[in-house]
């Protein structure tokens, strides 16, 4: 029987590490292989030139355009996104009528297919139709209609800010868990000594969240920095590869200029990068257990 | 039939630290025998071991003179009550009273007669169609004693059972499974860490602390003569007064006017005095400080020159704090004298 | 000021801030519904005559959306499936038995998180073609598996953790194999979150382009995001069409949040879930 029991649970986890081997483990060799390589996705060939990838790639200025626009896409999207989470959260957690109808409706654009999202939206900020530029146009704030995907700073600012509008719900749902973790004791305790509505805010939901915060920043952080579908949808890296950020340009170099090479090399970075973060992540995540 | 025996029984977690040391025991068929013991003393991890939800380590355990040591819960023909009474949440009260019969693969009406038979035994006829969620604290208890009865296993186990319901009901269910074991006359193995319930419910007592028995015995062997100083401390609310004293030539001067005579030699002793064996008298060593009445009785809390010391009085005894008295011994052929060193009783 | 009408304000606060976060839904059901003319017509037109032939149309033609609607289902449910046996058989060891490796295999679960699709899909690409897996559904299933298991693994952990270990053991008390007490006692009470981790999986398999787009080139083979995403580009003009279709790819999903939104937090509480 013991026999048994120390045989047991490494059977039932040999499928789930058998995948995650060839799924992952594997791929990331491959990886780190054709980095080293040039490759050529069409001709299929394959061949050992060291480190002429990276050489390339980091005297190339596209790169570090490229690592530029990644960074102000990720801060920029990262800010409305917690902004706004964090405006829904509160106002969803607050005592409020209709609660959990709302708190379900709130969910729609997280639940609608990143594509779907991608049609709708290509549509709603479309230069002549469009439902964006007949509202700013009613609201005055706009003479004429505006091409949004078509300008490099209106399309790099509509694309975050549709990639915002899919990832609030989800942040709003967390931090509204995080709202309601927090102990009503808390709030009772702080009205006996005399806080008002506003001191209760500062003083107690602000220091109440701000683990479950800060943790979720640098989820975000690595979901956004991740981000493809919904650049992709909208403007594939376009216009005047404005809107390119890493995740774009490493599908690009695969699949448009079928330089395996070079989309590894730049994988390489992207990976370096998101260990850091998941890195920071699991620091803070450690912090929080103790 | 339900004899348990326990030979040598051991449990170690990775070779090293024994939670549960050595231990031997006989447990006859229709006994009602309690574990009790502070958290930690490995009485939950003995229980286990004997239900297979542990296995164990070394030393051999026979039911019914089985060898059982290595065998699966299910091939032990046991049934245990849960501290968290675990019933299945996704099962009916029937429900959870029918599996260990369906498992057993009892007849269907026959299980269906049983099941109500043990239903109205334990009042819950009215409730067979609820789940869990839906009963209150002793309902669950009362469903997990039913799921635990419906078959008729060698033995009953029952981890702390009634830690999970308040002070009321707990001595009603204390109540309820004394009645149910005489009933039913099936071996009952019972943890706890409530000294009070393992008092007033068991045939034997088995007192452990750090994996090792410290004691078996009846409830009044284990209350009056105590075999060690922590058997002595752990048994008895309030708890046994420990004085500090001399013991020579076969015995030990109690504040000048009484002796305790020991049969053994000359050496440092714990001298323990239960608070019902103290009477107070006019005298000048003991300050009262505190007094709590609990209106059948008082226990009087006294603070003598470097130790605090409580006795138990009549309600109607009328004593105010700040006064002050001298302790006398009631009955000196009770008190438990313990060697200093080794902690062991030295006088029974 | 009482706390009734307290609670009025921040009720309307909350409904004009939903109204406008979900706004854009109501112009993709409406623009679903309307004729080309229609939809390019300034002030919008709510809901006036509408054109439920639309939905009709997409089902029509060579283009329609009916065989990436089933090749959509088929690799999403084969992909839950798959997630579901395997990452339920891991969590289940992970959160019952104590053993070696235990710790260092949620870690690496969690690190996994890391990688989006983009940065397995090149890698994997040179592999499924050695293997011959492009252009076939079941090599779409193992991609998007590769997506889905460690957040299906990592959900059904947190879930397992909290049913607790001795419902197992009362149910082994009462007579039952370990098997046994795994069918009629730990499947049932962890169903909710069985069905909670399937469910995300589907919804990643259903959302995935990186993989489709990358792997299938053969037109029978599309799912319904490449066909969204070529209804993009073959009807650039057809909006009305490719609302519906939108709507069409919406409707699964909807409903698998809407019979899960009380499972999401929950899931989530532990971290480590993608976006």
């Amino acid at each position: 029987m013991d026999k048994r029991r120390t045989v047991t649970p490494y059977l039932m986890m040999l499928p789930a590490v058998v995948l995650l081997l060839v799924l992952y483990a594997i791929p990331i060799v491959t990886t780190v292989i054709q980095s080293f390589s040039e490759v050529n996705l069409l001709t299929n060939t394959q061949e050992f030139i060291g480190l002429a990838n990276y050489g390339r790639t980091f005297s190339n200025s596209g790169f570090f355009d490229t690592l530029s626009i990644t960074v102000r896409y990720t801060v920029i999207t990262v800010l409305f996104k917690m902004g706004f989470g964090f405006l829904y959260a509160y106002f969803l957690s607050t005592d409020i009528y209709l609660k959990k109808p709302l708190r379900f409706l709130m969910l729609l654009p997280w639940a609608i297919p990143q594509v779907a999202v991608g049609t709708l939206w290509n549509w709603m900020l479309d230069g002549q139709y469009g439902y964006v530029n007949y509202y700013l146009m009613q609201l005055g704030l706009i003479n004429e209609p505006i091409s949004f995907l078509a300008e490099p700073v209106s399309a790099f600012l509509s694309v975050a800010f549709v990639d915002a509008w899919v990832g609030i719900p989800l942040i709003a749902l967390t931090l509204i868990s995080g709202f309601e973790a927090i102990p009503k004791s808390l709030y009772e305790a702080a009205k006996i000594d005399g806080a008002n509505a506003f001191q209760q805010f500062r003083d107690v939901t602000l220091p109440g969240i701000r683990n479950v915060f800060i943790s979720l920043l640098t989820l975000v952080t690595i979901w956004t920095f991740n981000s493809f579908n919904i650049i992709w949808v909208l403007t594939q890296g376009g216009p005047m590869r404005k809107t390119e950020t890493l995740m774009i340009r490493i599908y690009r170099e695969a699949f448009s200029n079928f330089d395996l090479g070079i989309s590894a090399t730049l994988t390489m970075v992207a990976v370096t990068i998101l260990t850091l973060l998941t890195l920071v992540y699991m620091r803070i995540g450690r912090n929080r257990d103790e | 039939m339900g004899k348990i025996i326990l030979e040598n029984i051991s449990k170690t977690y990775n070779d090293e630290h024994y939670a549960v040391k050595d231990i031997s025991l006989t447990i006859e068929d229709g006994e009602f025998i309690i574990f009790v013991g502070p958290s930690g003393c490995g009485k939950s991890t003995t229980l286990r071991m004997i239900a297979g939800l542990e296995s164990i380590s070394e030393g051999k355990l026979y039911i019914d003179d089985q060898e059982m040591s290595k065998a699966s819960p299910k091939d032990r023909d046991l049934s245990m009550v849960f501290q968290d009474f675990a019933l299945y949440p996704n099962m009916t009260v029937y429900k959870n009273l029918q599996y260990p019969l369906k498992m057993h693969k009892v007849d269907k009406d026959e299980a269906d007669q049983t099941i109500h038979r043990v239903a109205s035994l334990l009042g819950l006829d009215s409730l067979l169609d609820r789940k869990p969620s839906q009963l209150s604290g002793g309902q669950k208890q009362r469903v997990a004693l039913g799921r635990a009865i419906v078959r008729q296993p060698k033995a009953f186990l029952m981890d702390e059972p009634l830690s999970n319901l308040d002070a009321k009901l707990r001595v009603d269910m204390r109540y309820e499974i004394s009645q149910l074991h005489q009933t039913l006359d099936t071996t009952v193995v019972y943890v706890t860490h409530d000294q009070t319930e393992a008092m007033t419910m068991g045939d034997r007592i088995v007192v452990m602390n750090h994996g090792n028995i410290q004691q078996v015995g009846t409830p009044a062997e284990i209350y009056n003569r105590p075999q060690n100083l922590f058997v002595a401390e752990f048994i008895g609310t309030p708890k046994i007064n420990i004085f500090n004293k001399e013991l020579s030539n076969g015995q030990v001067d109690w504040s000048g006017q009484q002796h305790i005579l020991v049969d053994a030699e000359d050496q440092e002793v714990l001298v323990g005095v239960r608070p019902e064996n103290l009477k107070l008298r006019p005298g000048k060593s003991y300050t009262v400080k505190m007094i709590e009445n609990l209106g059948s009785e008082q226990h009087i809390f006294l603070d003598g020159e470097d130790k605090q010391v409580v006795a138990q009085v009549a309600y109607d005894d009328d004593i105010q704090i700040g006064e002050q008295y001298e302790l006398t011994i009631i009955k000196p052929e009770r008190v438990n004298v313990f060697s200093a060193e080794s902690q062991e009783s030295i006088n029974f | 000021m009482n706390n009734k009408t307290q609670k009025i304000i921040r009720t309307i606060i909350a409904l004009i801030l939903v109204f406008l976060l979900i706004f854009p839904v109501f112009i993709l059901l409406n623009s679903s519904l309307q004729t080309y003319e229609q939809i390019r017509s300034w002030p919008p037109q709510w809901f006036t005559n509408l054109q439920w032939s639309n939905f009709v149309d997409i089902f029509q033609g060579n283009q329609n959306i009916l065989r990436p609607l089933l090749n959509s289902l088929y690799v999403s449910t084969l992909t839950m499936i798959l997630c579901v046996i395997v990452g339920s058989l891991a969590s289940y060891a992970v959160s019952r038995f104590n053993f070696k490796g235990n710790k260092a295999f949620l870690m690496a679960v969690i690190l996994t998180q890391m990688f989006s699709p983009v940065i397995l899909v090149t890698p994997m690409y040179t592999i499924f073609r050695d293997l011959n897996l492009l252009n076939s559904l079941n090599g779409l299933v193992i991609a998007n598996t590769a997506t889905a298991l460690p957040m299906s693994i990592w959900l059904l952990y947190s879930f397992f953790t909290q049913v607790s270990k001795t419902y197992e053991e009362a149910a082994w008390m009462d007579g039952s194999s370990r098997l046994q007490a795994i069918k009629n006692v730990v499947i049932p009470i962890s169903m909710p979150g069985i069905i909670t981790a399937g469910l995300f999986a589907f919804i990643t398999a259903w959302g995935d382009i990186v993989f489709v787009q990358s792997f299938i080139t053969n037109a029978d083979l599309r799912t319904m995001s490449l066909a969204l995403l070529n209804f993009q580009d073959l009807y650039k003009t057809a909006y009305e069409l490719q609302m519906a279709a939108s709507v069409v790819s919406s409707i699964p999903t909807v409903i698998i949040f809407l019979a899960i939104q009380k499972y999401l937090v929950r899931g989530m509480s532990n971290q480590g879930l993608k976006g």
